[in-house]
């Protein structure tokens, strides 16, 4: 008996020492932890590195007419530029996954988006991107993103398509969502 | 959306799961518990299913391929709809309503959004794989729009008796069937290649690091879109489309001997 005691005892002080090891090897991992979650569910302000995005130091807005649609905002490759309505009042909603299938026209720090033809100058501004971690390029607040299935220049695949949580529009000159066809 | 609450958007710091697994992994050192350890690996012999805080993540790969599980599914329901629609036969529309919409938010709208943000990118500029990828974004949007497309039929008459009558409702249900037989044909060997070529692609081209924090961004998106248990949610929907078409006995796919 008088030899279970200090063993006992040994027991307890090791597992006491073991529970305090595993809290601190927690609390240590959390804090060292590269996906601390930022504003918006990214990194914070250095952006979401999993997405790999790149923001450019010039982007270019342009116009194109696309058939069945009219005349459209796009990039600098002629690539359809789109917006989202959740997007209302200035802000970036499509993040993450989202933002694999429509990437952002994303714009380095400081830098500002120029009108090419038939773009209004006065209605280009910028907003920070959560994804980029750069800013995002904006058309009448609206925040500008591509589609992934646009995989030429030319087209407007994700024209009224339902996804994300809301419906997406090519963008045209005026500032409004083109919304006559499909 | 990206804003619900809860989400990893909330400013609140999270411990991951692979945090918890590290934390759990300093009590068993501390511990000296070797049988406990070899759960956390998923080696030993004891089985090692009765501590529950102790839940591998899977990889970015076997969770993609879990979530083509549940396309598979929809697949056959699709097919069975579509069997239906050449027979002449009731469509039961709230079952291929449901599937669609499985589809439009959990296939179309998450999974492949996971591989265009995370998967494709990081294998584009790869000239073994870019033409493949390309071919996989525009079957992804070829998708979408048959998804948009069975949705606005799906909500029409899909009875017997549209078919028995000529009109618009039987235009409809051929409509439906040649946009069901497409999905299907496209989407089988589409998730047979990511299967096969894709998600090997990717692990051999990413380092173990970002492929664990690919694996938590994958587990925390779904988590943030659909919930907590959202795989079970989901396959429990998936499970209602089945009731609904007679899919649900998984017996009867079995060949009599």
């Amino acid at each position: 008996m008088s030899g279970a005691v200090p063993a006992l005892a040994v027991a307890v002080v090791a597992a006491v020492v073991a529970a305090l090891v595993a809290v601190l090897v927690a609390l240590l991992a959390a804090c060292g932890s590269p996906k601390a979650a930022g504003p918006n569910g990214t990194n914070g302000p250095a952006g979401d590195a999993l997405l790999q995005l790149p923001a450019p130091t010039q982007v270019v807005v342009q116009t194109r007419i696309v058939p069945g649609l009219g005349t459209v905002l796009t990039d600098s490759t002629g690539h359809t530029l789109y917006m989202f309505s959740p997007d209302a009042r200035s802000r970036v909603s499509c993040t993450g996954s989202c933002a694999g299938t429509w990437p952002p026209l994303a714009v380095a720090k400081g830098s500002t988006p120029t009108a090419g033809s038939g773009v209004e100058a006065s209605q280009l501004g910028t907003l920070a991107d959560p994804n980029s971690g750069a800013d995002i390029t904006t058309y009448a607040r609206y925040p500008l993103y591509r589609y992934a299935g646009d995989v030429s220049a030319g087209t407007a695949n994700g024209q009224h398509l339902f996804l994300n949580g809301g419906p997406w529009y090519a963008m045209s000159p005026d500032g409004t969502p083109v919304v006559a066809a499909e | 959306m990206n804003d619900s609450a809860g989400s990893i958007n909330s400013p609140r710091r999270r411990v991951s799961r692979r945090t918890m697994l590290f934390g759990a992994g300093g009590l068993v050192i501390g511990a000296g518990v070797t049988e406990s350890a070899n759960l956390l690996t998923g080696s030993g012999s004891s089985g090692g299913s009765d501590d529950s805080a102790v839940v591998a993540v899977p990889s970015p790969g076997e969770e993609l391929m879990t979530e083509h599980g549940v396309l598979k599914r929809i697949l056959l329901a699709y097919r069975a709809c579509s069997d239906r629609l050449a027979a002449g036969a009731d469509v039961p529309a709230g079952a291929l309503l449901d599937g669609a919409q499985l589809v439009a938010d959990y296939v179309e709208s998450f999974h492949e959004g996971l591989e265009e943000a995370y998967v494709f990118p990081r294998l584009r500029a790869d000239s073994r794989y870019a033409a493949l990828i390309e071919t996989l974004l525009v079957q992804h949007d070829r998708g979408r729009h048959l998804t948009a497309g069975i949705l606005a039929v799906a909500a029409g008459d899909l009875s017997a008796r549209a078919a028995d009558v000529p009109g618009p409702a039987r235009s409809a249900r051929t409509a439906l069937k040649t946009q069901l037989d497409q999905f299907v044909r496209m989407y089988e060997p589409h998730e047979a290649w990511e299967d096969t070529v894709v998600y090997p692609a990717l692990r051999a081209a990413t380092s173990g690091r970002v492929l664990n924090e690919l694996a938590e961004r994958f587990a925390d998106e779904e988590n943030r879109q659909f919930g907590d248990a959202a795989l079970a949610r989901i396959v429990q929907r998936v499970a209602g489309v089945e009731q609904q078409l007679g899919l649900a006995d998984l017996n009867t796919f079995t060949p009599n001997p």
